[in-house]
């Protein structure tokens, strides 16, 4: 009766009983099937029929129909839907239970594996952690000054609503004016899209009282402003309170805020100096309330905050002020700007609103356009570094990963599962990442360190703060994530049999794993190659940067200053500064080793008064000539700083006549005579001057910016002022000879002044090279990894293929190959690899030369040679990389090829 | 009929199964029965509250289960006692001794 399948199940059930009793119970366990819910909920069925057949057979051996056992045993049993409900609750509890239990000894065992395959191979793991420190240290820097400069710069409760309230005309530039207090009241009050206005204005006032008579007090920077403008920031004081609309009424008693820094500094940080009163600019105030630290003005760059004393701004008054205002919720800037120009339409037109917009620009619509694609490139360089980098090593850990085909073919039949393994990877992946983001904010804190020593000053005050600490963190998982376990999926063992019979040395990889490295070596060359062809271009363009002509030749130039060396008699000084500086001049030109003299200051270093009328131009200041810069030199001064006159003649050789002598650059000819001869012409300095010459435009390197900057004249010296008088030098000396030689002579001169300063003319420049030298110098450094890390991880790669090919080549090689036909068969394979990597590499290089041209100003072209020459390091990288490998396995015995297991 | 609201019982219900297990590996019903002739039928227990007590048990550790064949050789599912459940035991039974000493002395005075 009993069929076959029973006997069968009888002879298993016999062996299970016979394991059963003879292993011990903690091996058994080891074999049980893990804990479903569902297997839960069967057992406890299974358990339930189990229980009532027996019974019934008992109620049947007493004597019961097998109704009534039924019967009686459900009776006796209770409430089976009851019970299956507990029965149901608890296997849900023990489930969620052991999930969670197994899912921490699983992260406790990635942990463990991870450590002991990182030291396994401590070189490997080492290196991989070092580049990626680099990199992510280099993205973790780049993104602080992109956050700072660009995404959040100002530190203020929802800062990216402030803006400057502006009145521009074409031609500012990033210059940002005043406005006039007029406006300021117009603006405020009829603006629906702005709210929260305030103003300031910025000076320089005297604290307390003079140290000695005669003496001066101290000068502190203090900034007058609204008393809305702590509402604009959203900040309250630290300590006391804000300024009220009545403090800034006329008559109302002083009043004063101190700034963190000056509080500390000056008043020892106490509590006790609300309500104590200090004299500033000679009247008494009282301290109202100190401001929080890190109060700057609503300017990205403006940190003097803290320094400086606030005093209450009484709008009413005449002139102008800096204006800011917030953006209504919702409410662009640009839309404001539409507004404030429809008001400013509104106005009468007065002359000064010829040609003027109103603008409502935020931080970030203040930064030039041509620094935020600087930023921008930058930081798309650090990301593409980073990128490189991720491939180099998803490269070495595919490598790896094949060594170890073995080992996850052996876990994955005993029952790992794919997602098992991939936590493996993560994890492992993790160990390498983890501690590379956390060297990585050490490189990123050196690196900010460096752009606060070296970089251009608009990004200088880079904080590494918590938002770029989560960066790091992110990019170290992200980086884990496209490394480690990316390639694994891509090169997923198809067939688990292969891999444990022939153990990783008879089957080559599969498809998708040669596609994998095959893709990386390609997505490397290209990387490294934009990196080269951009940083080719940037250094030529500074190079092209270093060598424009700016005017004059700033080399061996210098700039002596002197001051007297006790207060000169205002009524002498005027008469004897003249004759000194005509004296030091000669007596200087007498030194020898010291060259060319000429009295005035360094180009571009000039003060700026503008003339105030032109003749034949109605006597009025013509619109828009604002600030032009004004040097006092003498006829020497075009010729030692070798400043071309382009019409015209210098200054006539007596003084008398020359004071009223005034020579122009090109610029400001062209703008104030576009269609006569300026020659001849007079101009109103305070007295009028007649124009005789016309000079060449000197300028900045990259001399970009408003025009008005541009503007210069020259007049004959004038007197000597508290900032004292200059000296141009043109010598072969060095400075510091220089220094000495200038020292003596003046001293002999006697004529009552001491050398106060000697500035060099290349120093000047510094400011102009600073950016695009900071961004060459981040290029090549990102360059050179680039190529390097390429380089390294080409080779592996292709090593690595070649290698992998060591069976076939001695097959080939048995079956009666050429193995050097065969050598160049295997290199051609690789060289066509690299070709491909360099084909692709290259538009993608010239695509990124043509949009750097396009964002930088200056930047052109491509680099030939450049790209030529590390085309062909690439080669031979692959070149080499491929030969040797296959110069081993032809080595070797076919035979023995044959036999490797 | 049938005790199972019977808080005296119900509380003591885990003491009878640790000390039934404590004779060696059974069964569920194999408990129920051997309940049942220990005490003559004189408490009867509700089935699904005794696996109830079981999985109690097992949950805190005391006992530990494993799937075997009954003497007519069916699968069933056999509770053990662990070195907790021991403990367990040793533990309840001093609480039953002083609780019965407890109340002998109010029902029962010397």
């Amino acid at each position: 009766m009993s069929p076959p399948s029973a006997a069968s199940s009888s002879r298993r059930d016999d062996l299970m009983r016979d394991l059963s009793s003879k292993l011990p119970r903690r091996v058994r366990r080891l074999f049980r099937l893990p804990l479903t819910r569902d297997r839960m909920l069967r057992d406890a069925d299974e358990e339930t029929a189990f229980h009532l057949a027996m019974r019934i057979s008992e109620f049947q051996a007493a004597g019961m129909s097998e109704e009534e056992a039924l019967a009686e045993a459900l009776r006796r049993f209770g409430d089976r839907n009851e019970f299956q409900a507990h029965a149901r609750g608890r296997a849900g509890r023990l489930t969620r239970r052991l999930t969670a239990l197994r899912w921490l000894e699983e992260c406790g065992q990635d942990v463990r594996l991870a450590l002991r395959q990182f030291l396994h191979a401590p070189a490997f793991g080492s290196v991989v952690v070092l580049t990626l420190a680099v990199c992510i240290g280099a993205t973790t820097a780049m993104y602080g000054v992109v956050r700072h400069l660009l995404l959040s710069p100002l530190p203020y409760p929802d800062g990216n609503r402030i803006v400057s309230v502006e009145e521009r005309t074409e031609g500012d530039g990033d210059f940002r004016w005043q406005i006039s207090s007029e406006l300021y009241r117009v603006w405020a009050a009829r603006s629906h899209t702005l709210e929260d206005f305030a103003g300031y204005q910025w000076g320089i006032h005297a604290i307390g009282e003079p140290s000695a008579p005669g003496a001066a007090a101290d000068s502190i920077p203090g900034t007058r402003v609204t008393p809305s403008f702590l509402k604009l920031l959203r900040i309250r004081p630290a300590l006391g309170r804000s300024f009220l609309p009545e403090d800034s009424r006329t008559g109302a008693p002083g009043v004063l805020l101190l700034g963190d820094s000056i509080w500390r500094s000056r008043f020892g940080g106490s509590r006790e100096v609300i309500g104590q009163t200090v004299k500033l600019d000679g009247s008494p105030r009282v301290i109202i309330g100190v401001l929080p630290p890190g109060l700057g003005n609503p300017l990205p760059d403006g940190e003097h905050g803290g320094q400086s004393v606030y005093l209450p701004l009484n709008i009413d008054s005449k002139g102008g002020v800096d204006a800011f205002a917030r953006l209504r919720p919702g409410v662009t800037s640009s839309a404001a700007s539409r507004e404030l120009d429809a008001i400013l339409h509104t106005l009468p037109d007065t002359g000064s609103l010829n040609g003027a917009h109103g603008a409502a620009r935020t931080a970030q619509d203040r930064v030039a356009p041509d620094r935020r694609h600087g930023v921008e490139v930058v930081f798309a360089a650090a990301a593409g570094l980073l990128l490189v980098a991720c491939a180099d090593v998803a490269g070495l850990l595919l490598i790896r990963g094949w060594t170890r085909r073995r080992e996850f073919a052996i876990r994955q039949a005993i029952g790992a599962g794919r997602a098992r393994l991939i936590r493996q990877l993560l994890a492992e992946s993790l160990f390498l990442t983890i501690p590379a983001g956390a060297l990585g904010v050490g490189v990123a804190w050196l690196g900010l360190r460096a752009v606060q020593a070296e970089g251009p000053p608009f990004i200088a005050r880079t904080p590494l703060d918590n938002a770029a600490l989560l960066w790091t963190l992110v990019s170290a998982v992200a980086t884990a994530l496209i490394f480690g376990v990316t390639p694994a999926i891509l090169s997923w063992e198809r067939s688990l049999e292969d891999a444990l019979r022939n153990g990783g040395t008879r089957v080559g990889e599969g498809r998708a794993a040669t596609r994998a490295h095959a893709t990386l070596v390609i997505a490397q060359i290209a990387l490294s190659l934009v990196f080269l062809a951009t940083a080719a271009v940037l250094t030529r363009s500074f190079v092209a940067l270093v060598r424009e002509p700016i005017g004059y030749e700033p080399e061996g130039l210098y700039d002596v200053i002197v001051k007297p060396t006790s207060p000169m008699k205002q009524n002498v000084a005027d008469a004897a500064s003249v004759s000194i500086m005509r004296t030091l001049r000669e007596a200087l030109e007498k030194t020898p080793g010291l060259g060319e003299v000429a009295v005035g200051p360094l180009p571009l270093s000039a003060t700026s008064p503008a003339p105030t009328a032109v003749e034949g131009l109605s006597g009025v200041r013509p619109s828009g000539l604002v600030a032009t810069e004004w040097a006092g030199v003498n006829r020497e001064y075009f010729r030692v700083a070798r400043i071309a006159l382009v019409r015209g003649r210098g200054f006539d050789a007596d003084p008398a006549l020359a004071a009223r002598e005034i020579i122009i650059n090109q610029s400001l000819a062209r703008r104030l005579f576009p269609d006569r001869d300026p020659l001849g012409a007079r101009l109103q300095m305070g007295e009028w001057l007649t124009v005789v010459g016309i000079a060449a435009d000197t300028h900045m390197p990259g001399g970009v910016g408003p025009e008005f900057f541009r503007w210069q004249v020259y007049t004959s010296p004038g007197a000597m002022n508290e900032n004292g008088g200059s000296l141009l030098v043109r010598t072969q000396s060095d400075s510091s000879e220089l220094r000495r030689l200038v020292a003596r002579a003046v001293e002999r001169a006697g004529v009552g002044v001491k050398v106060h300063d000697v500035r060099q003319g290349t120093a000047m420049l510094e400011y102009a090279y600073r950016a695009p030298r900071f961004a060459m110098v981040i290029f090549d450094l990102f360059t050179v990894l680039a190529v390097a890390l390429a380089a390294v991880g080409l080779f592996g790669i292709i090593a690595h293929l070649v290698a992998r090919r060591t069976r076939e080549i001695g097959i080939r090689v048995a079956l009666g190959a050429d193995p050097v036909a065969l050598t160049k068969t295997i290199v051609g394979q690789s060289v066509r690899l690299v070709g491909l990597g360099c084909g692709l590499g290259l538009v993608a290089a010239y695509a990124a030369a043509s949009t750097l041209a396009k964002v930088v100003p200056g930047v052109s072209g491509t680099e030939p040679v450049a790209l030529i020459g590390s085309v062909m390091i690439l080669i031979i990288t692959a070149v080499s990389a491929s030969v040797i490998p296959v110069r081993r396995a032809l080595r070797v015995d076919p035979i023995d090829t044959l036999r490797i297991e | 009929m049938p005790r199972d609201s019977n808080d005296l019982l119900h509380g003591t219900l885990d003491l009878l199964v640790l000390k039934t297990l404590s004779w060696g590996p059974m069964h569920g019903y194999g408990i129920t029965k051997w309940i049942e002739q220990a005490t003559k039928g004189e408490l009867e227990i509700l089935d699904s509250a005794l696996y109830k007590a079981l999985h109690r048990l097992e949950d805190a550790g005391a006992i530990d289960t494993e799937w075997g064949l009954s003497d007519n050789n069916r699968r069933a599912k056999y509770y053990s006692l662990t070195a907790r459940g021991r403990q367990l035991l040793r533990a309840e039974t001093a609480t039953w001794r002083r609780f019965v000493a407890a109340v002998s002395g109010i029902v029962e005075p010397a």
